[in-house]
């Protein structure tokens, strides 16, 4: 990925996530994270496959948690913003708000 | 099994749906496959926590569902082209399996769309075939639901009398007679067959408990019917021998549902007392969870001090047997010893008037034989749709074949061996069927649950059917045996001497194997043929559903409203005038802007039926028959629509008490008194044995697909609250929230029992018929498709093949018009053909067929001719673009090719 483009919507859904959650981002507290905040019932294999595309680039790294009972045994996967996924995300953030700045679409054509 | 699938039962408390995971399990990638196992489990654990198991269920498979693209997505990205990968590994280490699956990875690649249609045709086939064989295993295949459940019998009573009765009430009743209370104590007593014979009796009781009154559906049972289906309480004990008589006490035993229900599931409840209709009963007992016998009762009580004349007659049959055969003994000799029972019963103690045998028929086909022959017919035909689907494909790969044998001389004169060949061409028609059948259960069980949702509810054990291991067996099998059938037939045209001229011909393109054109003609014929039979079933099921459903009633049921009361709670209600409340209530009906008329009705069409022994006078003298009836008011008939034919209505100050009169159908006219009028005969009854008949009505039918009941009608009975039907002037919904209303402002002991329009109802007993008809007519119709489409690739492959000879043979000076004539002819043949056959088929098995029709002949002309019509305009023209590429073909062009 070049250093200059933009993260996809639900790309940058995702990596928020990640962000909010700090320490306890894994699979599922992302999923509810997501759910809880814009209301979107996405299913679990679409967010570890944003994860995965975006750990490629570099955006996100993971490191394997401790099995627990609940899980049956299994390991969580827990996930960290990297600086190249906080710099997309404030990218994406800047270019929106400098295609904002000055529009209000309220009072203009679209009431 | 359901609650794998659907998650309804509660036995997967502690787990999330098997199959879903399993799903999952095999969707997602290795690197995260763990952590969304483990992600779902933890949130499945705690939904369940919150929101109860089935919501979890739910929630756990949409979100497996919601993964599949996300996770094979992923599985492509992680590994590139997984399947090419997993192949290159594979082919390194070489054998020759793996070079088989490099080839076919290599021709699906070459011709997509190809390959594409044949896994859809494939996924089509046997998807249609697991759905259809899970509810079939379901229902008629899968154990019931008790222990041993083979030695289970419902051992009936016959009456010979009935069984030639030209009176349709009478045959409907003829070999399945419930026993009359003195008959069973007898069986128990004297049979020599049954280790237990149970008898039970289903009603409703209105409990109460201070003020509160409840409806709950009891059961009354002896201790014989919990012994021979060999289920354990849960808590406490079922009956006991000596609970039986009409004199023992008055116990109780509680479903697992309605103890959760009312008792809260206290496990001290065993010794309690419960009062069931003014009576108080002890509970001795829990049933467990699952156990549902008969499927609606919520608790069983003994039939002690039941203070009524029905159970003390010996010829009022008014309660259900169930039993368990001895050890070693067959239902046939069961048959035969309690024949033998039977007719010592009858010398003993004779019942006037009746000639009684013995019906012993498995539980079993008690509980499933009616929906058997519907279930076989939709087996047989997604059977016959998996045969046309693979005879499609076996055609497009002897195409395929052709096309490539160019390539297989090739090989053969490089050293390959031919069964190296064959292996290849196996692993291909395998190849493909094994991703159909994947993508087909699939399919299937995202498709299962709407399917079962547009069944009839009335379905028996329709709980019991859902996707598991034998069924996936079952797919896998049928995937198997179709790839084999659509490799064979290829593989065949590779013996012998095709094998040795396959070169020559390479080189000589002229004419295309003689045998090879043949058997493409063959299993053109035979696609036409089961297509045609498809067609031809369908067309009639659905004439026979649309004379079924615009069959003359004898009512008019438009804006026809059926309205139940239920008035049990006034009896426990302090200076309670139930009466006066029901008078009341039909006054203020009548009242309502928007109502026509009010009636009563103690049965109804389409609602119940009920029959009695009538003593009808006619020129011969006395007959005693067993004739259905009705107690209606006086406008009943205005209501309904029905005409009267001759005489009047009752008055409505008649009574069933005090006017000794009553009113006919036709159909009791017709044959009592056939020439001359009705009005003013007799007719008997053991309350009465005279009444004058006042009036002749149209017959009506009360069920769509039987004939019309012989039918007698008396003024209303003091006894019972009848059924209110009501005619609505314009769109009976306007009105149905003020009848709501209306029966919520009397007070509160009258309950609402139901409401429908009676078109609904009379709808909704056919629903089984509709669902039926689109079933067949929708695999029809892609029956028909795929024959289509066959005829349109064995054309156009031939025209193909044979450009050079029709060029040579336009550059003879043959016009275009011959060659599209030959093609059509060529089309037309098949189609004679294929017709031909499918008729002989047709008037081999129509006796199948038949018993689904209602007045429709097996051999309807009308039905022929449309769908030869419809087979044939498709199939020329699917035969004209192949005909028009003929047609086109420049001389000097196709001489070139050479």
């Amino acid at each position: 990925m070049a250093p200059r483009d933009y993260p996809g919507e639900f790309e940058q859904v995702v990596l928020l996530a990640v962000a909010r959650l700090k320490d306890e981002a894994y699979g599922m507290a992302i999923r509810e994270e997501i759910a809880e905040r814009t209301g979107r019932d996405v299913g679990i294999g679409s967010v570890y496959s944003a994860l995965d595309r975006m750990e490629t680039k570099g955006m996100v790294s993971s490191s394997l948690g401790a099995p627990t009972p609940e899980r049956g045994g299994r390991a969580k996967r827990y996930y960290r913003l990297e600086p190249e996924g906080a710099s997309a995300l404030n990218r994406a953030r800047e270019m929106f708000a400098s295609l904002w700045d000055g529009l209000n679409l309220d009072q203009e054509a679209y009431p | 099994m359901r609650s794998m699938l659907g998650g309804s039962g509660g036995r997967n408390q502690q787990g999330p749906p098997r199959l879903a995971e399993l799903l999952l399990r095999l969707l997602a990638p290795f690197r995260y496959r763990e952590q969304q196992l483990g992600d779902l489990r933890e949130a499945f654990a705690h939904r369940q926590a919150r929101g109860g198991s089935s919501e979890a269920c739910r929630w756990y498979r949409l979100q497996v569902l919601k993964s599949i693209i996300p996770n094979l997505a992923l599985r492509v990205r992680i590994q590139g082209a997984p399947v090419a990968r997993g192949l290159r590994r594979g082919m390194q280490r070489g054998g020759a399996l793996n070079q088989d699956l490099r080839f076919t990875v290599r021709s699906v690649q070459r011709r997509p769309a190809f390959h594409l249609t044949i896994i859809l045709v494939f996924a089509l086939g046997i998807g249609a075939n697991t759905i259809i064989f899970s509810v079939v295993d379901g229902i008629l295949l899968s154990p019931l639901p008790f222990p041993d459940p083979d030695g289970l019998v419902v051992p009936w009573q016959t009456e010979r009398g009935y069984q030639n009765s030209p009176n349709p009430t009478e045959r409907g009743l003829a070999d399945r007679i419930p026993l009359s209370f003195p008959i069973y104590r007898d069986w128990a007593e004297r049979n020599s067959v049954f280790e237990t014979l149970g008898v039970y009796r289903s009603e409703s009781f209105y409990a109460t408990e201070g003020s509160r009154v409840e409806r709950v559906r009891g059961t009354r049972a002896t201790h014989g019917v919990f012994t021979a289906l060999r289920v354990p309480p849960s808590l406490g004990r079922t009956f006991n021998p000596e609970d039986d008589g009409l004199d023992g006490p008055r116990l109780a035993v509680l479903s697992h549902g309605w103890w959760q229900k009312r008792f809260g599931s206290d496990s001290t409840v065993v010794g309690r007392s419960l009062v069931l209709d003014g009576e108080t009963y002890t509970v001795v007992g829990v049933m467990p969870r699952d156990f549902r016998f008969p499927d609606s009762a919520e608790l069983w009580v003994t039939f002690s001090q039941v203070d009524h004349p029905m159970f003390t007659k010996r010829d009022a049959n008014v309660v259900l047997p169930v039993a368990r055969l001895r050890t070693g003994v067959t239902l046939d000799r069961a048959q035969r010893e309690m024949e033998i029972l039977a007719e010592r019963l009858e010398e003993e103690k004779p019942i006037p008037g009746k000639d009684r045998g013995v019906n012993v028929v498995s539980l079993r086909d008690e509980v499933v034989g009616r929906a058997r022959p519907e279930l076989l017919l939709l087996l047989g035909a997604v059977g016959v749709f998996l045969l046309i689907a693979c005879a499609n494909i076996a055609n497009l790969l002897m195409v395929r074949a052709w096309e490539r044998r160019t390539e297989m001389v090739v090989r053969l004169s490089l050293g390959a061996g031919r069964g190296r060949i064959l292996r290849q061409l196996l692993t291909e028609g395998l190849t493909l069927s094994a991703v159909g059948g994947l993508l087909g259960s699939v399919a299937a069980f995202v498709l299962l649950d709407p399917f079962l949702s547009i069944l009839p509810p009335d379905t028996p054990r329709l709980s019991q059917v859902g996707l598991d291991h034998r069924i996936l067996a079952f797919s896998a099998l049928l995937t198997v045996l179709s790839g084999v059938i659509v490799s064979a037939l290829p593989v065949l045209r590779m013996h012998g001497p095709h094998m040795a001229t396959a070169l020559q011909e390479t080189n000589a393109r002229t004419l295309g194997s003689r045998s090879r054109a043949q058997a493409q003609a063959g299993l053109l014929v035979s696609q036409i043929a089961l297509a045609f039979l498809f067609l031809f079933s369908a067309g009639l099921l659905i004439r026979s559903f649309d004379r079924l459903t615009s069959v003359d009633r004898g009512f008019q049921a438009g804006g026809v409203i059926v309205l139940n009361v239920d008035m049990g709670g006034y009896q426990y209600v302090a200076e309670a005038q139930p009466r006066v409340a029901f008078d009341e209530l039909i006054g203020r009906l009548g009242a309502i802007p928007g109502v026509l008329s009010v009636a009563t009705t103690q049965v109804g069409p389409f609602l119940r039926t009920s029959t009695r022994d009538l003593i009808v006078e006619t020129s011969q003298g006395q007959v005693t028959r067993s004739t259905h009836f009705d107690f209606v008011s006086s406008s009943y008939f205005q209501t309904m629509g029905i005409s009267i034919l001759e005489g009047r209505t009752f008055l409505p100050s008649e009574t069933y008490a005090t006017d000794p009169v009553v009113l006919v159908s036709e159909a009791v006219a017709r044959e009592y008194w056939p020439n001359e009028s009705a009005i003013g005969k007799r007719i008997g009854d053991s309350d009465l044995p005279e009444r004058t008949v006042v009036g002749v009505v149209r017959d009506t039918r009360y069920r769509l697909d039987t004939d019309p009941f012989s039918l007698v009608y008396y003024p209303p009975a003091p006894w019972g609250y009848p059924t209110i039907v009501l005619k609505a002037a314009f769109d009976p919904t306007m009105v149905l929230g003020t009848l709501r209303a209306a029966v919520a402002e009397m007070d509160d002991a009258m309950t609402l029992s139901s409401l429908a329009e009676l078109e609904d109802t009379v709808s909704s007993s056919v629903v089984g018929i509709r669902v039926r008809t689109i079933l067949l007519g929708a695999l029809a119709v892609l029956a028909a498709t795929l024959a289509v489409v066959g005829v349109f690739s064995v054309l156009s492959f031939s025209v193909a093949q044979r450009t050079r000879e029709i060029g040579i043979r336009m550059a003879l000076g043959a016009g275009s018009g011959e060659v599209v004539g030959s093609l059509v002819w060529r089309t037309l043949t098949y189609l004679g053909a294929g017709i031909a056959v499918g008729m002989a088929v047709s008037l081999a098995t129509f006796g199948v067929l038949g018993q689904f029709l209602f007045e429709t002949g097996t051999l309807d002309p009308g039905i022929l001719g449309i769908v030869i019509l419809l087979l044939g305009t498709t199939a020329i023209l699917a035969a004209a673009i192949p005909a028009r590429r003929a047609a086109s073909v420049d001389p000097v062009q196709a001489l070139k090719l050479e």
